[in-house]
């Protein structure tokens, strides 16, 4: 038996696609009903049919994580629907690379308004709601370059390493400030998935994977399901002494 | 199950965290191999799991080959192995005399290198497998009059690091745990100066210590337990070379050691 969440409530944005959905089948499959939110209502809504397939709960919301109100009204959806929070996954986020001299303000504000103020919006709106219910835990999407600048790629994204840097004290701080009302908080930090977050990329190709064999220490690619099985965990009742952690799901990227 | 089928080693097996994970290991279908310095609280919780007590001293090569060998011997191979003994004597560095700093090198990293060196070809031999080394916050933040226990424990964090990038290509994942202050003897041990020094309870001086801390508590031995089983079972099946912390929201804020500038509680 896996960690079990029966009976547990999580809330995922950016739960169409990805690590994000990843993550809702698979609480789902461990028990756990699952708000699904994304921008993308139809992606929501895949998630939550195959959530209903694998005989899970889920409910679908579009929510665009820069919008307090939005956030407000999926909120209010999920506890209508479910009563109470008891999970949160700040997973929605989205990567664009442009070279300082060309990075538009425009950009700047969609990186930063999505990566980082987005976390504040949506945990502002969710922690209460998990404080209600007696406590819970919440789980950041960092990633390893939220400690390095991955320079090999060769795609400047000085707005997205700032986000993300930002995330990994935004994850410290929210810890030692909700820890008085029961609710852990810790970020994982993934390093190659194969998902579609890089616009064009395509980690299971044989050349993505030429390029990164040497650089990690496990024999593949990362999956979305590698991501999801941490998170499970960093939620779950197993790891009730950890908070304010970081947990590098990278193959070993940052080791060497 | 998570670790069905497995077979593991669990050093410092007889009490404290390594109890406590050698339990969690064999609820969650593993062998187990229960090595520490005091045979009868390791045959008991040997007799406890259905598992196998091997006493020695960690930081001798000829006991951690015994291990290995029982748990090839006993259950057909070694696919996990948790390198948990350890000690801790006080002192800074100008007062800790050649005797105690060796031993502690000794035991807390000489030992946990040994267990891993013994290991490993049993691991490889499997197609891989998973080493935790127990370290401590110690590791990262320096508690006071530590010199040598702080020292071996942020060695630990280099040898998991090694041993990752070194067996990756043979499958082992190895990674270090930090905990920080738990419930175990060993903890009541470092309690001691503060109930002398407060006149206080052993209840108290854990509440003392962790007073600043985020979860204003100590960890449980199963809570650290749980660490290990997530870092030896397949849910952290790309996770290797890291370092998880586990100790309540320390080191997030900067104000664990508090407890020992207060005059009174």
């Amino acid at each position: 038996m896996s960690f079990d969440h029966s009976g547990r409530i999580a809330f995922i944005t950016g739960a169409g696609s990805g690590i994000g959905r990843a993550t809702a089948l698979r609480l789902a499959s461990q028990g756990a009903a699952v708000a699904v939110v994304d921008i993308r209502l139809e992606a929501a809504e895949e998630t939550v049919a195959s959530i209903a397939d694998g005989g899970g709960t889920g409910v679908a919301f579009d929510a665009d994580v820069r919008d307090r109100s939005e956030i407000e009204s999926a909120r209010d959806g999920a506890v209508n629907a479910f009563g109470l929070v008891n999970y949160l996954v700040n997973n929605a986020g989205l990567v664009r690379m442009s070279p300082l001299d060309e990075l538009s303000e425009d950009e700047w504000d969609l990186v930063l308004d999505t990566n980082l103020k987005g976390m504040y919006l949506v945990t502002q709106a969710i922690a209460p709601v998990i404080a209600g219910a007696g406590g819970g835990a919440i789980v950041n999407l960092a990633t390893i370059e939220s400690e390095v600048v991955v320079a090999s790629t060769g795609h400047p994204q000085v707005h997205y390493n700032a986000s993300k840097g930002g995330v990994k004290m935004l994850t410290k701080a929210l810890a030692v400030e909700l820890a008085d009302r029961n609710i852990r908080v810790n970020a994982v930090e993934p390093g190659a998935i194969a998902t579609s977050f890089i616009p064009g990329g395509n980690l299971r190709s044989p050349e993505a994977w030429a390029s990164m064999k040497d650089r990690l220490l496990v024999p593949r690619v990362g999956e979305p399901e590698d991501v999801a099985a941490a998170i499970s965990f960093l939620l779950s009742d197993d790891a009730s002494y950890i908070t304010g952690a970081m947990l590098p799901v990278d193959g070993g990227w940052l080791t060497r | 199950m998570r670790l069905e089928n497995k077979v593991a080693i669990v050093s410092g097996g007889g009490t404290g965290i390594g109890a406590a994970t050698s339990r969690a290991f064999a609820r969650e279908g593993a062998k187990v191999v229960v090595t520490g310095r005091r045979a009868e609280p390791l045959e008991a919780v040997a007799a406890e799991i259905d598992g196998r007590a091997v006493a020695g001293d960690t930081s001798d090569d000829d006991h951690v080959r015994a291990a290995v060998a029982a748990a090839r011997d006993a259950f057909g191979g070694l696919d996990v192995v948790v390198a948990n003994a350890g000690l801790g004597f006080g002192g800074a560095a100008a007062d800790v005399d050649d005797e105690r700093w060796q031993q502690t090198l000794d035991v807390n990293l000489t030992g946990a290198f040994r267990l891993a060196r013994a290991a490993i070809p049993s691991l490889v031999e499997r197609g891989g497998g998973s080493i935790v080394l127990v370290s401590s916050v110690s590791a990262l933040v320096s508690g006071t009059d530590g010199a040598a226990y702080v020292t071996s424990k942020a060695a630990m964090l280099g040898l998991a690091r090694s041993i990752a990038v070194d067996y990756g290509p043979s499958g082992i994942r190895a990674n270090a745990l930090c905990p920080g202050w738990v419930e175990t003897p060993m903890g009541d041990g470092s309690m001691e100066s503060l109930m002398t020094k407060h006149g206080i309870s052993l209840g108290e001086a854990y509440r003392l210590v962790t007073q600043h801390i985020p979860l204003r508590r100590p960890a449980t031995a199963d809570e650290i337990a749980a660490c290990c089983l997530f870092l030896t079972s397949d849910e952290s099946s790309i996770v290797t070379g890291t370092t998880l912390v586990a100790d309540g929201g320390g080191l997030a804020v900067d104000l664990t050691e508090v407890a020992w500038q207060q005059e009174r509680p």
